[in-house]
């Protein structure tokens, strides 16, 4: 399905260079909340530079080329949005900002756009502030590490589920975007951080929810299933709040990661089956020959 | 005996006839001062293209909506110019995610460019009678390409008739997805003076 090529500098160059930059950052600086979004930052811009635009696609011109931008402006907003001398307030507003920011040029003009646009700008920016803050809140009451796994299955599972429902290149370019945070997710879970995890939560919200946002409205009728994808991570508080979070550690986080694994299997099957409208492409066609050549049209 | 064999040679020639004539006869589209007016109705669109590899799985596509416009000199017998201009949304194939994957960046990007056309420049005159060689700019996802098809045209006193095969390289218009395991030759039909054949699919 993937080739080597891009195996090589789309997966695996993106999520390396995460990793290291993580860890350099880890061991060279106290401050930490920059350390998940800047090695998610240099893992998306090597990955996307390298694979997408090395190939001299040149400057973005539809919504669908934006989103790895939008996931780097979101890193250098992210960790700046949940500094320890902000009020609630100006959280809220950076967030705003880059979730509007990141609407504008996510949202397409189409002139059979539905909701219209001026609509779904408002749509994708309130979603994508109630994940962020969600998710942020999230960080201080269950394990970053839970976190951090949790962003980075999200964003391999939307990648492939984007592959196998919809677009190899629009599945490679999301997938890019997983290796970046799935290197930084790595980084995190051997040396956890919840003020790095909090930093990460509007970038992983604007990219994964981006590539789910842009896929989803492509198609006629819409795969309205993956705009569910990037809250799937909600579901832990269900492990962080209730009766779950009164166990011990190791039986919440099980029942947590099941619930998670459920969530993303049950989007999954609803966007699989929501593009099935009948026998499946590689199904042997009622034309078949046993060469094109062989094909008489009909006549 | 003598009778029974010409019972069985006449029998045979009329079955060997009847199979010989074409499952869909074309009808002659009318030509009004000089035009006729192409859509779905009056012109058959078909692509096809097969896998690469031991198991080609040949996939058979078209187009359902569609405008067109022939020019022809029916008294002279020729054909003068021909247009046509296709709604790549309207994509179809007998599969149904077989047809949002080609709607999709892999290949015809519906999205970004939801319209086709073929407007001809040049018609010459070609081996035989009736036969004639078509030049003219294909646009197709988002590039435009001359490209010269030959073209058979019946005239008769009701209007006129089309029929051409020509293939085209799809990669020469940027769809490079999966050239390793999709053909990058893609075959097309087109019969003015058939219904086109529109698949369940269509219009998705």
């Amino acid at each position: 399905m993937f080739s080597l090529d891009f195996i090589l500098k789309g997966t695996v160059a993106p999520a390396v260079a995460a990793f290291v930059v993580a860890l350099l950052l880890k061991r060279g600086s106290d401050g930490s909340r920059g350390v998940g979004a800047v090695a998610y930052a240099v893992g998306q811009t090597l990955g996307t530079v390298w694979m997408l635009y090395g190939s001299g696609d040149g400057f973005p011109t539809r919504n669908l080329h934006w989103v790895p931008w939008v996931g780097i402006l979101a890193a250098a907003i992210g960790p700046t949005a949940v500094a320890i001398g902000l009020t609630a307030l100006e959280r809220w507003i950076l967030t705003i900002l880059a979730a509007t920011a990141a609407a504008i040029l996510l949202v397409p003009q189409w002139p059979d756009l539905w909701p219209p646009r001026l609509i779904s700008i408002a749509l994708f920016v309130l979603v994508a502030f109630s994940v962020q803050r969600l998710a942020d809140r999230l960080t201080q009451r269950t394990s970053p590490r839970l976190i951090a796994l949790a962003m980075a299955g999200t964003a391999l599972f939307a990648a492939m589920l984007i592959t196998a429902s919809f677009s190899l290149r629009v599945g490679e370019a999301a997938l890019i975007t997983a290796a970046a945070l799935s290197g930084t997710a790595v980084a995190l879970m051997i040396w956890p951080d919840e003020m790095a995890v909090r930093g990460l939560c509007l970038p992983y919200v604007l990219a994964v929810g981006g590539w789910c946002y842009v896929t989803a409205i492509e198609p006629v009728p819409p795969l309205i299933a993956l705009l569910f994808l990037p809250a799937a991570l909600l579901v832990l508080w269900l492990g962080a709040v209730g009766p779950v979070s009164r166990w011990t550690s190791r039986p919440k986080i099980a029942v947590s990661v099941l619930l998670f694994l459920l969530t993303l299997a049950g989007i999954g099957a609803w966007a699989w089956f929501s593009t099935e409208h009948g026998e499946d492409e590689y199904a042997s066609s009622p034309t078949r020959a046993s060469s094109i050549d062989d094909l008489h049209f009909g006549r | 005996m003598k009778h029974w064999s010409m019972v069985a040679l006449l029998g045979s020639s009329i079955v060997g006839m009847l199979i010989a004539l074409p499952v869909h006869a074309a009808t002659p589209v009318a030509v009004n001062a000089g035009k006729a007016t192409l859509s779905p109705e009056n012109t058959r669109l078909q692509f096809v293209c097969a896998h690469l590899g031991e198991k080609p799985d040949p996939r058979t596509g078209t187009f359902a909506k569609f405008t067109g416009t022939m020019e022809a000199d029916v008294a002279a017998k020729s054909l003068k110019s021909l247009t046509l201009d296709f709604d790549v949304n309207s994509l179809a194939t007998e599969f149904g995610k077989l047809t949002t994957h080609l709607k999709s960046p892999d290949f015809f990007d519906t999205r970004e460019h939801p319209k086709a056309s073929f407007v001809s420049k040049k018609i010459a005159p070609g081996t035989a009678a009736g036969e004639s060689l078509v030049t003219g700019d294909l646009t197709l996802h988002g590039v435009t390409k001359s490209i010269t098809v030959p073209v058979k045209t019946a005239f008769a006193e009701s209007g006129i008739t089309l029929t051409s095969d020509f293939a085209i390289d799809r990669s020469e218009f940027g769809m490079k997805y999966g050239l390793d395991k999709v053909d990058k030759k893609v075959s097309l039909t087109v019969v003015i003076g058939e219904k086109n054949k529109v698949f369940a699919e269509a219009g998705k």
